[in-house]
């Protein structure tokens, strides 16, 4: 097979993928001597780039996929009117953060930072599939253990949790303190 | 005061760490020395104004009232806590650690909040699944069942199951020793018994549990032998003639 054709049958699979193309994925299509997909997708990110396409290749959550442009987005938005994204409360996204950076973790030690009961948010995200049961903890009454999902990471654009922005040190919070209060917050 | 200039809504907050971080960056309070006595006022104002809009004021709120005014209280003591080294515990320390610590998710929950939207400007060449597809090819919809739908299907099998009607239940006496005189005694002239016989003069199944016992009890110490001609055959018990 020559180079260029394996180059047509990623991208082929890079379109049709319903999820993030990765190198396993790759190796059932090809069965034995199937290329390496990051050499792949860096010479048609080139192609792209020099070409000037509107899209291109991203990674996220392990494996490769087309999205458009960041800069023609106004434009998309035009075509696509109702945008399906889910948005998440504010509770969902404290709760989806804890997990993210402490996983896997029980839903008290959840509901100890926050300092509220998190049940109900809890039980929205595992049905979302943005968190999963990680297992079950040592210890007394043995509970549930939380992680993030897969969908997690899609949901963010992250290729993996590693890429987390950093969590600040409490060293570094005083700092942040200085932000004045939020108005928003107060109703008449 | 502040607070009284307008009212606060506490469901606005996402509990009383959230509540407590407010008045901390609004009356741009010192975290590492909150003024106790001013913050435990406004919260404790805060939480009376909800009171008297009739608005349901959630447990959390009230229990961090509770320790609000036990460290309040602790502050105002002659003899404060020591640790092991003689220092001088601040009763507000573990309140400050928590504040801390929720302060940096929260932080951390604006992040991804900031991940989501820029996420939600890319559009990818990904089908949504339809739900055609999932209910066609069984498959594919197995694939998305996790441990927590499990559960959940699992709990509600357990709640529909059906309602067992209450029974009374009644100690029978059925001894092991009374079982083996009574097996002895019911042999024919021939010293002989069939299984079927013994074994549907009960009523009860803890009679023929402790029967069938005490028959095993009767072989071990060889008083008794059992044959059985063909396979899935009545067993005969044999009485056995001591010598």
């Amino acid at each position: 097979m020559r180079k260029s054709e394996q180059l047509q049958i990623v991208e082929a699979l890079l379109f049709a993928s319903p999820e993030p193309l990765n190198q396993s994925r790759l190796k059932n299509v090809f069965d034995e001597d199937a290329p390496k997909l990051s050499d792949l997708v860096k010479k048609l990110r080139e192609k792209y780039e020099k070409e000037k396409h509107g899209f291109e290749v991203r990674k996220v959550a392990g494996g490769y996929q087309f999205a458009t442009r960041a800069e023609f987005s106004p434009w998309v938005k035009r075509l696509i009117q109702n945008p399906s994204k889910l948005k998440l409360s504010a509770a969902a996204l404290e709760s989806l953060a804890i997990v993210a950076y402490k996983q896997p973790l029980s839903r008290f030690e959840i509901e100890s930072i926050r300092g509220v009961d998190c049940s109900g948010v809890l039980k929205t995200l595992l049905s979302r599939q943005l968190l999963k049961i990680a297992g079950r903890a040592e210890g007394p009454g043995r509970p549930l253990l939380y992680g993030t999902t897969r969908d997690f990471l899609e949901h963010f654009g992250l290729d993996r949790l590693s890429d987390l922005p950093r969590l600040r040190e409490i060293t570094e919070l005083t700092a942040a303190e200085e932000s004045s209060a939020d108005p928003e917050r107060a109703a008449e | 005061m502040a607070a009284n200039a307008y009212q606060i809504r506490l469901d606005n907050f996402e509990g009383p760490l959230d509540l407590l971080l407010y008045f901390i960056r609004r009356d741009e309070m010192d975290v590492y020395d909150i003024p106790i006595a001013k913050i435990t006022e406004e919260y404790l104002t805060t939480l009376d104004h909800a009171r008297s809009s009739n608005l349901g004021i959630a447990g959390e709120f009230v229990v961090m009232a509770a320790t609000l005014m036990r460290i309040k209280a602790k502050m105002l003591l002659p003899r404060p806590d020591l640790d092991d080294d003689g220092e001088i515990i601040d009763p507000r320390i573990e309140l400050m650690l928590q504040l801390q610590e929720y302060t940096r998710f929260k932080d951390a929950a604006s992040n991804l909040d900031f991940l989501a939207e820029e996420e939600s400007q890319l559009f990818k060449r990904l089908e949504e699944e339809s739900i055609e597809d999932e209910v066609e090819n069984p498959g594919m919809y197995l694939k998305a069942v996790s441990l927590f739908d499990l559960a959940a299907h699992f709990k509600t099998a357990l709640e529909n199951r059906p309602v067992m009607k209450p029974i009374e239940l009644h100690r029978e006496i059925a001894s092991l020793d009374e079982q083996k005189n009574a097996i002895l005694a019911s042999f024919d002239g021939e010293g002989k018994l069939r299984f079927s016989a013994l074994i549907n003069k009960y009523e009860f199944k803890i009679e023929m549990i402790v029967a069938f016992l005490a028959l095993l009890d009767l072989i071990r110490i060889n008083a008794v032998v059992v044959y059985q001609n063909e396979l899935f055959d009545d067993l005969e018990i044999h009485k056995v003639v001591m010598g």
